[in-house]
């Protein structure tokens, strides 16, 4: 009698999974900015929540040298999920640090050079700074595409099945070839959610550092690859469905999804940063938090305060925080040696937590001038810390400060000079709008972010067989 | 009836044609001498390397271009071809030369109306004897060449727009046949002439490929199928492709793409157009340039689809003409179909307006089989050979020889 033949094991049902894309989370090794924030945010609540759906919950990221995803392992992302660590400044802040007191000695040096000379170096310090600044864009781009992690595992192509969803919401013009999402789409039948944060470099391009056909390449193939895509206000899904439609690319299913702006307590008890005197003699301040850039429109201040100084009143004090970006060189250039403003704007860059913290407590009030925003974070958190914002009226941001902010056309100086004076001459106003603001906003919570980010990602694909 | 001789006169070679212009000239000749012409053929040109760097032919006269930079006193860029006429009618030598290659004639045929001069003075010293003109239209050259003076912002172009102007309507007046390569052109010619007026559109000559130029495509474009565009250097070639795709490629999915061969390849990707979206385009447009003859073919046999985004320029288009004979997918402007209208249902032709709706069909193009073969569509198609398209011509010319 001979043996039956074993009968092979059945191979295991692939349970469908929801992988998540986090070449970038992986890879971050700064302070979180948004869409870290988004990215960790996500993860975090879905460690929590996602297996109650069914769905297994797996991570990929992106191989390089394979050209595709590999599946990532849990305790790696869990690892970047916790809190870093407070007491150690962050490198790129002590690097920072470094290039301000190179700044403040050359100041120094200026007044020792022979005047010709002056302006003549400065056009061309500036001159190749642009250029310098231009070509570590395009390099840390570069470097974040063809880099390799150092424990990059190995690459074992991530084994997507039917039924699976992905959720990519990183920086994926640097992290992904969508050509192959493409054909991974087509292959296994992922259905995708994708985020578009904003379309700025298709809209405004002079506003940006690089050209716009990179972007453009990277928005219309997310357009081909994405079953759903996440927009982070009703402008964003607006103006990203106008440019999708202008160039001719599909215009998938777009959802908004608010992004959280809750405030936490730093830890640390609030303190007034070293640059800005404060005091009973000190004039109130004005606080504007955002980097130093073009599109923010920070002129539209300097040249209201100018216009305030010309008009005989001594306004508050102009408070920028924020690192210095591209295309402003000359602005503040014209901030320093104007006269009239220099007792009056003050910049500060590398701020802690709790300095921030007691910026906005002691703040008259805060601004945001920009000329576009995808959302708005600064004017969310202004409010959300319960201080009035005066506010552009552009693009997203009425969307997301709502009836609590006040809306100005952003190159409309005679409106910026005259809202700027009335409420520095009614402080009363502007803490009855304060009180309001406390009273009625309520920031959206990053858990409600993640939710209807999940919400999203379970009905993707929905129409497909 | 003893055997008409021919001279034709041209503005380019037609040894080892790659242009349009060149390939109808050639196929004329062709057909001449398939009906049993004497033909002779010369042509005047500016010596630009694109046509000296080649074989030319024992009557074939490059002129310096520094000679031919104006017309008449009036100096503007891209009238190479208004001045030449000029340029050899005032030259004895070279008139006296000619004379002497195409001894006595019957008839002349003029290809375009450039070196009417030139044939108004063989008509004056009569040294090849009292010959009658066939002038051979390809297209309505002062529409073209306004177009192309607005495309590259040639100003006070006006004199010279006249001077076309009145060199086609007398070449056309002093013709004792006309042809044309479409209707509307013939509708248009129709008040400058009391001669007959002939339709002999472009046509399309067989080609064929190896398996290893095949294969050699294949390797380089993936699995995935692939839209061609042929075309010259020519500008409308250019503005078309960039009018008809839009603001940029972005109709097309990342793993489509359409392949440029042919001189355009390098017009298109130095144009501001594709620089604009250039990572978007690069991704989705493949450059090939210009290929042999041989790996153009092998293209042509992998293309599933051919795209003509024509949206200028007169006359019929050679490459729309290809396209149709090909039995493959054909994305057509109404304009690129001047003179095929005929064709436009033939199944897998679609045609359709320059921009979005134009991208979009490229890549609704992509995703379908190719079309099915009836003997109905193939006859038509066969209509479409040089063979088919010139014999109005030479018929034209029999019955007026024999009427004579």
């Amino acid at each position: 009698m001979t043996e039956p033949h074993a009968q092979p094991a059945p191979l295991p049902a692939h349970r469908p999974a929801i992988w998540v894309h986090v070449s970038t989370l992986l890879n971050w090794t700064r302070p979180p900015v948004g869409i870290i924030r988004v990215e960790q945010e996500y993860c975090r609540w879905l460690l929590q929540h996602a297996e109650t759906d069914g769905l297994a919950v797996r991570f990929c990221e992106w191989d390089r040298a394979a050209n595709t995803f590999v599946e990532a392992a849990r305790e790696r992302v869990q690892a970047k999920l916790a809190p870093p660590a407070a007491a150690q400044p962050p490198a790129a802040y002590q690097r920072a640090a470094w290039k301000t007191r190179v700044k403040n000695l050359l100041r120094k040096a200026i007044p020792l050079l022979p005047a010709p000379w002056v302006p003549r170096l400065r056009d061309t310090a500036y001159r190749v700074l642009h250029h310098v600044l231009v070509a570590r864009a395009r390099l840390r781009s570069w470097m974040a595409r063809t880099r390799v992690a150092p424990d990059r595992p190995v690459a074992t192509p991530a084994p997507f099945g039917p039924g699976d969803r992905l959720v990519s919401l990183g920086l994926d013009w640097d992290y992904l070839d969508q050509k192959v999402l493409y054909q991974l789409k087509q292959r296994h039948g992922l259905r995708t959610t994708l985020i578009c944060y904003d379309v700025i470099p298709a809209l405004f391009p002079q506003l940006v550092v690089l050209p716009p056909g990179g972007f453009g390449a990277y928005l219309v193939d997310m357009a081909w690859c994405a079953d759903e895509v996440l927009c982070i206000s009703h402008h964003t899904r607006k103006d990203c469905e106008a440019v999708l439609s202008r160039l001719g690319a599909p215009v998938p299913p777009m959802h908004v999804i608010h992004l959280g702006s809750e405030v936490h307590a730093s830890g640390e008890p609030a303190r007034a940063p070293a640059g800005l005197a404060v005091g009973e003699g000190e004039r109130p301040f004005v606080l504007f938090v955002s980097t130093i850039e073009r599109r923010k429109n920070h002129e539209i201040l300097y040249r209201a305060w100018t216009r305030l100084r010309d008009q005989g009143v001594v306004p508050h004090r102009l408070v920028f925080v924020g690192m210095q970006g591209w295309g402003v060189t000359d602005l503040l250039n014209d901030m320093r040696l104007d006269p009239r403003t220099q007792s009056d704007i003050v910049l500060l860059n590398h701020v802690s937590d709790a300095e921030l913290d007691w910026l906005y407590r002691h703040a008259a009030f805060t601004v945001f001038p920009s000329l576009y925003e995808g959302w708005g974070l600064p004017l969310v958190e202004s409010l959300a810390r319960g201080k009035f914002c005066l506010a552009s009226s552009a693009a997203s941001l009425p969307e997301a400060g709502g009836p609590h902010a006040e809306y100005l056309d952003p190159w409309d100086l005679p409106a910026w000079v005259d809202r700027l004076g009335h409420y520095m001459a009614h402080p009363e106003e502007v803490e009855a709008r304060n009180e309001r603001i406390r009273r009625e906003f309520r920031a959206p919570s990053w858990a409600d972010t993640a939710r209807q980010i999940h919400q999203v990602a379970l009905a993707a694909g929905r129409g497909q067989p | 009836m003893t055997a008409q001789r021919i001279l034709v006169l041209g503005s380019y070679p037609v040894v080892n044609p790659r242009h349009g212009g060149q390939l109808r000239l050639s196929n004329i000749v062709q057909a001449y001498r398939g009906r049993g012409f004497e033909v002779r053929q010369a042509s005047f040109f500016p010596a630009n390397p694109f046509y000296t760097d080649h074989p030319l032919g024992a009557a074939d006269v490059p002129l310096p271009p520094a000679g031919l930079q104006s017309w008449k006193g009036h100096a503007a860029p891209l009238i190479e071809d208004l001045a030449s006429g000029e340029a050899v009618a005032q030259d004895e030598a070279r008139l006296a030369a000619l004379e002497r290659f195409a001894g006595p004639v019957d008839w002349i045929h003029l290809e375009q109306p450039w070196l009417l001069p030139v044939v108004q003075r063989l008509r004056e010293r009569g040294a090849v004897g009292a010959f009658r003109l066939v002038y051979g239209s390809q297209n309505i050259e002062t529409h073209l060449k306004q177009a192309i003076f607005a495309q590259y912002k040639v100003r006070d172009g006006q004199p010279l727009l006249d001077g076309i102007l009145a060199l086609e309507q007398q070449s056309a007046a002093q013709a004792d046949l006309v042809a044309t390569v479409t209707q509307q052109d013939r509708a248009h010619t129709l008040g400058w002439t009391q001669a007959p007026i002939v339709l002999a559109p472009n046509g399309v000559s067989a080609w064929t490929s190896t398996p290893t130029d095949r294969d050699h495509w294949r390797q380089v474009l993936g699995p995935e199928p692939f839209a061609l565009y042929v075309a010259s250097a020519h500008p409308p070639n250019v503005s078309g492709f960039c009018e008809s795709f839009g603001e940029c490629m972005a109709a097309l999915s990342p793993v489509q793409k359409v392949v440029l061969a042919g001189s355009v390849t390098e017009h298109i990707l130095s144009s501001a157009w594709y620089a604009h979206w250039g990572p978007l385009n690069a991704r989705r447009i493949h450059p090939a340039g210009v290929l042999s003859d041989a790996q153009l073919s092998a293209l042509r046999d992998l293309a599933h689809t051919f795209v003509l985004p024509m949206t200028s320029g007169g006359g019929s288009n050679l490459k729309t003409a290809e396209a149709l004979h090909s039995g493959r997918h054909v994305v057509a402007t109404p304009h690129a179909m001047r003179g095929f209208e005929a064709m436009a249902d033939l199944p897998g032709v679609v045609v359709t307006q320059p921009g979005i709706p134009f991208a979009q069909a490229v890549a609704t193009s992509l995703l379908q089989p190719q079309p099915g073969a009836d003997a109905a569509s193939l006859a038509r198609r066969a209509t479409l050979t040089w063979s088919h398209t010139l014999a109005a011509l030479c018929d034209a010319i029999e019955a007026h020889s024999r009427k004579s």
